[in-house]
């Protein structure tokens, strides 16, 4: 039974639901901590708030009265309950800027680091990959013939002072360049080729800041009927630009190879200064970065290819070189010694 | 080789500033590496890079030479006859002195050649000879070595001088070296030398290291009186050799062993006579020339087909231009047959003997930098990535996505580690000429390598957090002198601890953090069925092979103590290596969708408390291997040893997961499922369910 007392009546429901309308939104919106808002929340929509006893007061009202006030009460109720759960969220909010400190570090999957001549041969193979050219593995102890013979580099010659070599108990060599790929290739295949071969050389030379006696070079082939060396010097320019940048000019220098006529040394603008002349290319403008040339035809008759019927280029590079120039690094030994804090700056 | 620029104003005008001149001849091939001043002299020097292929540029005369053929300017080619004309010359030759030449090998001497002056009456040399030996480094001595010295600079002949009065006077006698022979050169140095040397002789006694370096007995000096005067045509492959061998490398024999221009052997002795009749304080009789052997051909001539310039070049140059070229370079030019021409080779361009050799020649002075650049017009080339690259990219990336750090080490290494473990090192390939006399080893392994680095990075480091791999080449025995086994591996080390941060604790590594790199790089292979079998390792003290069926593809471990010892590792270090080669050949890279199920699965855990010496694969074979279709996968959950486990026992807890492709299992089926799964486990291994 309903105490008659706590009946509303036509007016009075008018009335509440004109200052719930009125203040509620207002009140709720200055809140500032969850305990007001658990407060008013009461107030509002507790089981003793004037809203519940508006609508419990609903059934003492007239049909049509009845309605239209229902109604508006439970809108009213709607609007107070999404005012409150959003205020909610928002104090929430709050209080998680204040509890936390964002300056702390995040977690990372500390990902490991690709060795700087890794990361330099890649870049470069992947130039020439897009230019067709095929990644090949040679092997590192070679024969004789491999090295010096078929690269028409003869016994007791002068040509053979820039190959010091290693050699092992049981008479083969360590490769002094990467050019005994091409024989590799060329014995096993036949034209057209185009190919990149990088690794690992060897020479006796004495350990400085910038010489090691292993170092890195990348070999590259191209033959077929009709490859120039008009074409060498477009390639290479495609790719020195690739490689230091779209400006990039570069300068072939006449240069003697046993293994190439014409031979030449490849200098690229110098991309430090611009080639205005830096400590780097010596005032010079230049950098020196590889050697070139068209294929001999001697190396072309050691594979049996005919020399009248083919024809095309091959260039060497040192990777080492061109790392050490990229990202100014001044001792090639660093790169043997894998020092942790030198590996992590090419992360 | 240093040039002086006064000194090449003898031979050829130098209308442009040194550096332009400089930058001409870089263009050309005769790489300038700088150019000094020499203010005391009033004299500027270059140095000079010269490729083997051209000695002919050895010499101030053949500098001058390509500066006229590249400046367009003319070579005037210093006096060097001695014309015997009553009246004209300075002297009448004497004809009564007989010197015979005998020479016992003419392949390594083809032709030798002297000339006696007597009653020379010398000090030192005129001011212009010492000035520009000064200018290019060569110490004035006095007038008759200077000449000789001036000469080779001049000409690129080299010349030496005997003090007549310490020869026998008899003969000369070129021949080859006795085993055990020696000879005091002038350097005062005694070389040892054997029958592949090349001796001159007085008839008895050595006086001379034919091309190398002259006897100290027969010397010149201030106080002799009688000169015999040498110039000769040496084989190059000879002196190269003994040069090489002996670690002895003069002006000469450097000339020599390049191949010195074999019309200068005459003119460089006659230049040289004439130079000291010229500035002696007196001469007296100039005997006629003694001579033995031949020189060797001397010119030569090419059948050159213009086209080769366009097929090799891709680039026209007119032939008019083309004969041009080469008429500046001192080669003759007569047209041949339709389309080729014949070319002329001067006896100083011993270099050129095929059409390609005149391409480059063509293509030299019509300059490098004029030729358009072109893109090769073929067609495309298949490419098939090889499986090994494949294989080493993955487990390149792997590895890097697991943290570890690439490092690129020596394929030398000492065998010093092997030494201190006693392991015999049968079967490995070694270098007989090291660099660095410890070097001499292929590595048979990459973990010396690597624990070289472990070791400098702990040395190093403020961090003890050093985590590596490399992928790089093992190289087996040369067996039979055949070339050895190549075999790209991967190898990863772990050592000390994963430093903490603020969320997650750090903690020390352990073989486990190798192991799952190994199990990671195996299933994106492809490759399954990995067993990780215990094994000896003198490296490692708890060592397992890893094997697909039946072939072990590497070993990995923790490092043994004397193995840290000998490296100086305090922390627990766990190494491992794998043969790409093998697992290239086991991979699947191939991916073959699989539908994914259509009805949920369920998962159940089982914690055991099971026995010490249960291996957890043990009991995951098990699970597996009771068959039932709808248990789909089991994963180890965690595993837990003390606290109220009881000794000798531990805890191990799986989750395992149910589905059926037809429908989506009830809870009582899974816990039916489970609980038989459950009873087998724990009856099989007489196990405890842990609460």
């Amino acid at each position: 039974m309903k105490d008659p007392s706590e009946t509303l009546s036509s007016d009075a429901i008018k009335n509440v639901l004109d200052e719930l309308e009125a203040q509620s939104s207002h009140r709720i919106e200055k809140v500032s901590d969850n305990v007001q808002l658990e407060t008013l929340r009461i107030e509002y929509l507790g089981r003793k708030a004037r809203l519940s006893l508006v609508l419990s007061s609903l059934g003492s009202l007239d049909k049509e009265e009845r309605g239209s006030a229902g109604e508006r009460a439970n809108r009213l109720r709607r609007q107070i309950e999404e005012a409150i759960r959003q205020k909610a969220e928002s104090l929430k909010g709050s209080a998680k800027k204040e509890g936390v400190d964002f300056t702390l570090p995040g977690v990372r999957r500390e990902r490991g680091v690709t060795h700087p001549i890794t990361a330099t041969i890649r870049e470069i193979a992947r130039i020439f990959e897009t230019l067709n050219f095929e990644w090949v593995a040679g092997r590192e102890i070679e024969t004789e013939f491999y090295n010096f013979t078929a690269l028409n580099i003869p016994d007791d010659h002068p040509s053979r002072d820039s190959f010091d070599t290693f050699f092992t108990q049981g008479g083969n060599l360590l490769r002094s360049q990467t050019s005994t790929v091409q024989i590799r290739v060329m014995e096993k295949r036949k034209p057209p080729l185009r190919i990149i071969a990088p690794g690992r050389v060897y020479r006796p030379d004495t350990v400085d800041a910038s010489h090691s006696f292993m170092f890195h070079q990348i070999e590259g082939l191209m033959v077929d009927d009709r490859t120039t060396f008009a074409d060498l010097k477009g390639v290479i320019h495609l790719f020195l630009r690739a490689l230091f940048g779209k400006d990039s000019k570069i300068r072939f220098r006449p240069h003697f190879f046993p293994f190439t006529e014409p031979s030449v040394e490849v200098d690229v603008s110098c991309f430090i200064c611009r080639a205005k002349g830096c400590s780097v290319c010596g005032q010079k403008g230049w950098l020196e970065v590889m050697g070139a040339g068209s294929v001999d035809p001697a190396v072309f008759q050691a594979v049996g290819y005919d020399p009248k019927k083919v024809q095309g280029f091959a260039f060497g590079l040192g990777v080492e070189r061109i790392c050490m120039l990229k990202h100014g690094i001044n001792d090639i030994r660093l790169f043997y010694e894998n020092d942790l804090r030198f590996l992590k700056q090419f992360a | 080789m240093k040039i002086s620029f006064n000194w090449l104003k003898d031979y050829v005008a130098l209308n442009q500033r040194a550096e332009e001149t400089a930058r001409l001849l870089t263009s050309a091939g005769l790489e300038v590496k700088g150019v000094e001043s020499f203010l005391g002299l009033k004299d500027k020097v270059m140095e000079i890079e010269i490729t083997s292929n051209r000695p002919d540029w050895l010499s101030h005369v053949g500098v001058a030479r390509e500066i006229a053929a590249v400046s367009g300017g003319k070579l005037v080619y210093p006096e060097w006859q001695n014309l015997e004309k009553k009246g004209k010359a300075a002297f009448v030759r004497d004809r009564k002195k007989i010197l015979p030449i005998e020479i016992q090998d003419t392949q390594y001497c083809p032709y030798y050649s002297a000339c006696l002056l007597e009653n020379v009456v010398f000090g030192e040399s005129p001011d212009f000879i010492k000035k520009r030996l000064n200018a290019v480094g060569m110490r004035p001595i006095n007038l008759i070595v200077d000449v000789t010295n001036y000469v080779l600079l001049e000409l690129g002949q080299p010349l030496h001088a005997f003090d007549w009065d310490h020869l026998s006077q008899e003969k000369i006698l070129v021949r080859r070296a006795r085993e055990k022979e020696s000879l005091r050169a002038i350097n005062g140095t005694d070389y040892p030398l054997n029958t592949r040397d090349l001796l001159i002789t007085d008839g008895a006694r050595p006086i001379a290291l034919a091309g190398v370096m002259g006897g100290l007995e027969s010397e010149v000096s201030l106080k002799t009186k009688n000169i015999l005067l040498e110039s000769a045509y040496f084989s190059p492959a000879v002196i190269r050799r003994t040069s090489q061998r002996l670690g002895l490398s003069s002006d000469s024999s450097y000339r020599f062993e390049r191949g010195v221009d074999p019309v200068g052997v005459d003119t460089g002795r006659e230049r040289a006579i004439r130079l000291i009749c010229q500035y002696a304080k007196s001469v007296g009789n100039v005997s006629v020339v003694f001579k033995g052997g031949r020189l060797p051909k001397k010119t030569g001539t090419i059948q050159f087909p213009l086209g080769e310039i366009r097929r090799i070049l891709g680039v026209d140059i007119p032939s008019q231009k083309v004969s041009q070229y080469f008429r500046a370079l001192g080669l003759s030019v007569k047209p041949a047959k339709k389309g080729t021409v014949t070319v002329g080779v001067p006896s100083f361009r011993q270099d050129l003997t095929r059409p390609v050799d005149l391409v480059e020649e063509a293509a030299r002075l019509y300059g490098y930098d004029r030729i358009t650049e072109t893109l090769p017009d073929i067609e495309p080339v298949y490419i098939e990535e090889s499986c090994l690259r494949k294989t080493e990219e993955m487990a390149r990336e792997t590895a890097l996505g697991s943290g570890l750090n690439e490092t690129v080490t020596f394929s030398l290494i000492s065998e010093k580690v092997f030494e201190k473990l006693a392991v015999p090192l049968l079967a490995v390939t070694r270098v007989v000429n090291p660099q660095n006399k410890e070097l001499t080893l292929m590595r048979p392994s990459l973990f010396p390598s690597l624990l070289e680095v472990v070791k400098t990075n702990f040395y190093h480091s403020s961090s003890n957090d050093v985590r590596l791999f490399e992928i790089a080449n093992v190289y087996g025995p040369e067996v039979n002198q055949a070339l050895p086994k190549e075999e790209l591996t991967f190898a990863v080390a772990v050592a000390g601890a994963r430093n903490s941060h603020w969320l997650e604790k750090g903690r020390k590594y352990t073989f486990f953090d190798v192991k799952g790199v190994f199990e990671e790089i195996f299933e994106r292979l492809g490759i399954q069925e990995i067993k990780f079998v215990p094994y000896e390792n003198p490296f490692l003290e708890q060592a397992f092979s890893m094997e697909c069926q039946g072939m072990a593809l590497g070993v990995l471990g923790k490092v043994s103590n004397p193995v840290k010892s000998f490296y100086d590792i305090s922390s627990d270090a766990f190494i491992g290596q794998i043969s790409l080669e093998k697992i290239a050949h086991a991979a699947r890279f191939e991916r073959r969708y699989k539908l994914l199920p259509k009805y949920p699965a369920s998962r159940r855990d089982m914690a055991l408390i099971l026995g010490e010496n249960v291996p957890a694969g043990e009991v995951i074979d098990h699970v597996r291997s009771l068959g039932f279709e709808f248990m789909r996968a089991i994963d180890l959950l965690d595993f837990y040893r003390g606290g109220q486990i009881p000794t000798g026992k531990k805890s191990l807890a799986f989750s395992i997961e149910y589905r059926s492709d037809e429908k989506t299992l009830t809870a009582e089926e899974v816990n039916d499922l489970h609980a038989k799964v459950v009873e087998s486990v724990t009856r099989h291994f007489s196990a405890q369910l842990r609460s």
